[in-house]
């Protein structure tokens, strides 16, 4: 990947001892940013879901409506509604985006 | 002596009080210490309030009755009490800011919102309702620029509409019933029910008049975002539950109003907006909770309202220290601080996942009330609409707020940490946020009503953690594939186009064909003149239309009248 060509500032986990203003607090998560996690991120959390999932042949939910009780429902219900709500931005945004200074006061004295 | 001290007192006093005493004082550190010292006293008085009831009863004649300055009961108990949180909390949050107008006004602010919610007839509320528009607009005002100047005036106008609306509303209410007192109004109310509706609509952030709120928010200062986010919207949230409980049409406003915002907070680069889009989004979750009118439904509106000034006020807190350290809350800027703001990176993360109702974590108790009244009445699309809407929060304040600002790529920012002040605020917000989520019953103790509802069932937190990890899973996905769309500097159009657009042409295009029209007929208009001054002769002398007597209500009402003439003027100039 070209991250390896990148400085060493804006590539914290390679060389973090070298990288003298990050918080002391901040370095023992500097592996949360590392390559591997955000490679392995989605399969972690995918893998959760699954579990999730699977939770629901072991624990009888009883909702108000009997849609609600289909094995994971709402695993289905929430990955769709929130690929619809991303996916809506690009259409929205061509129609509502504007540039930055459309409104003439913004660049009056910002 | 000790009669005195166990006579209930108005904890709202304390603040207005201290507000006042915070205007007139030019050191800082004596003033700081008065804003934390007030809410504490405040806090006194709440917690001495041993039993329900109405006090501070004022008699005024010329107004036929006596004004309930002081009404203590199950609705206003729990209102009092977070607005006495939230003073204490920004006062906290603003400890190193050395300006004494913004000290003067978000405390008054505050205390005229706790004002508001203990009035117990309209014309308190009308007073401390106009005096929160006054006040909480400085706090966007003091950010100096000229987009602040005019978002406030903007700001100002629709607010004072709706103080002026609510005055209608509640005199022809008087003439209909005779009272002033501040109950369920209802649209069975007629002409004056729709009128406080449409006023407690504006401050609500109700679709269509909602762009207020989106539109200054985000220009008011660091700590004013703060404030603004605690108290005007959830004030409203208080007098719709008390006026307008089970108005069917509400639970329909309210899924309108949690639906859209999701959407507009996906594309919006700066993440103060985002949050406003938020405030939008869960204010439709109350309002939804109000329209259903059964105790559960309001309970939820309560609790959630509780939650959500903990909550959003940390997550503005978060995005105020990063604002503060980098300049910015444009999402396009930022990336990777949590290399150098960890613990408000971790505090944020907390308001993240409280929002977006993880197991243990406040929303997770409060929304679920909300979300169970809805289905107890049995309405199916609604509650879909709420769960779409929910996985709607989490893209945008449980995902995008964190992510952009404290993750995602490294923007190669390193600057200081929070200062304290800051971070403690953000830190006892966060606890209590965490508090609420395990402990929910001591919040559902404090509710109207008394509820039995259990949250942490197994099936509740099994089904919620399958929305959210799906949803997140959705995220990696969507970003793996670059089907997210990235974040880019732009305005994003809303319902304000249309007046600072084409509404602003069209009042430029009238003036300047009246100006024409006004040179064009001045020759013929001599005689016209004469017949002008004429008529003024005659209503503005003694023998006048002006000075015969008129019922005062009609009075008032016409007042009202060219006040909102004149208040849409002034907002068309802005």
């Amino acid at each position: 990947m070209s991250t390896a060509k990148k400085p060493a500032k804006n590539n914290p986990t390679r060389k973090p001892a070298h990288d003298e203003d990050i918080h002391p607090l901040a370095r023992p998560f500097l592996w949360l940013v590392s390559d591997g996690v955000r490679k392995g991120f989605m399969y972690v959390v995918g893998f959760a879901a699954l579990l999730s999932i699977g939770a629901d042949f072991l624990v009888n939910r009883h909702g108000h409506f009997h849609f609600e009780e289909f094995k994971g429902f709402f695993a289905f219900f929430g990955f769709a509604a929130f690929a619809f709500v991303v996916l809506m931005g690009w259409p929205l945004r061509r129609l509502t985006g504007r540039s930055e200074d459309y409104y003439p006061e913004s660049t009056e004295d910002d | 002596m000790t009669e005195l001290l166990a006579a209930p007192i108005n904890p709202a006093w304390a603040i207005l009080l201290a507000g006042l005493i915070i205007a007139a004082l030019p050191w800082h550190n004596v003033r700081k210490a008065v804003m934390l010292l007030a809410p504490a006293v405040a806090l006194m008085f709440w917690l001495k309030m041993s039993a329900f009831g109405s006090f501070d009863q004022l008699s005024i004649d010329t107004l036929g009755a006596g004004l309930i300055t002081f009404r203590f009961d199950g609705l206003s108990r729990i209102w009092g009490l977070i607005f006495i949180i939230a003073t204490f909390l920004n006062a906290l949050y603003a400890l190193h800011e050395r300006d004494r107008v913004q000290d003067t006004m978000s405390v008054l602010y505050g205390g005229a919102a706790m004002a508001a919610v203990f009035a117990g007839d309209l014309i308190t509320l009308f007073i401390f309702w106009e005096l929160t528009a006054i006040t909480s607009v400085f706090l966007i005002f003091r950010t100096g620029t000229a987009a602040a100047r005019k978002a406030g005036m903007r700001y100002l106008v629709m607010h004072i509409g709706s103080g002026v609306l609510l005055l209608a509303g509640a005199i022809l209410l008087h003439a209909q019933t005779g009272s002033w007192a501040f109950e369920h109004i209802g649209l069975e109310a007629g002409l004056a029910g729709w009128l406080i509706l449409i006023g407690f609509g504006i401050k609500a952030a109700f679709p269509l008049l909602h762009s207020w709120l989106q539109d200054a928010y985000p220009k008011a200062t660091i700590t004013g975002a703060v404030v603004l986010s605690a108290f005007t919207t959830k004030m409203a949230i208080y007098a719709l539950a008390r006026g307008y409980a089970g108005t069917e049409m509400l639970i329909y406003i309210g899924a309108i109003m949690a639906l859209f915002p999701v959407f507009f907070a996906v594309i919006e680069n700066d993440l103060r907006r985002v949050l406003s889009f938020s405030i939008n989004n869960q204010l439709g979750f109350m309002v939804v909770g109000i329209g259903i009118g059964t105790t559960m439904g309001i309970n939820g509106a309560a609790a959630h309202a509780f939650a959500d000034v903990l909550f959003k006020g940390l997550l503005f807190m978060s995005m105020g220290a990063v604002l503060l350290r980098t300049g910015t809350t444009k999402a396009s800027e930022l990336g990777g601080l949590f290399r150098s703001m960890p613990i408000t990176a971790f505090f944020c993360l907390i308001g993240a996942g409280s929002i977006s109702a993880f197991p243990f974590l406040s929303a997770f108790v409060t929304k679920a009330l909300i979300l169970a009244a809805v289905a107890d009445e049995g309405h199916w699309i609604i509650w879909l609409i709420l769960v779409f809407a929910s996985a709607g929060v989490l893209e945008h304040a449980g995902i995008k707020i964190p992510y952009f600002s404290f993750f995602a790529h490294d923007s190669g920012r390193r600057v200081k940490e929070a200062p304290w002040n800051m971070l403690l605020a953000m830190g006892i917000a966060a606890f209590l946020s965490v508090f609420i989520g395990v402990n929910h019953r001591w919040l559902y103790a404090l509710l109207p009503y008394a509820s039995d509802y259990e949250p942490y069932t197994l099936g509740h937190i099994v089904g919620q953690m399958q929305l959210l990890l799906a949803a997140i899973f959705a995220f990696a996905l969507l970003m793996r594939i670059g089907w997210y769309p990235s974040e880019k500097r732009m305005t994003i159009l809303d319902i304000d186009w249309f007046w600072r657009k084409p509404g602003k042409a069209l009042v430029h295009w009238v003036y300047a064909i009246t100006a024409r029209l006004w040179v064009y007929t001045m020759g013929g208009t001599r005689k016209a003149l004469g017949n002008f001054s004429a008529m003024l002769a005659i209503m503005l002398s003694p023998d006048g239309n002006i000075s015969r007597t008129v019922p005062t209500g009609a009075m008032a009402a016409w007042a009202v009248a060219l006040l909102t003439l004149a208040l849409l003027g002034v907002y068309m100039a802005g």
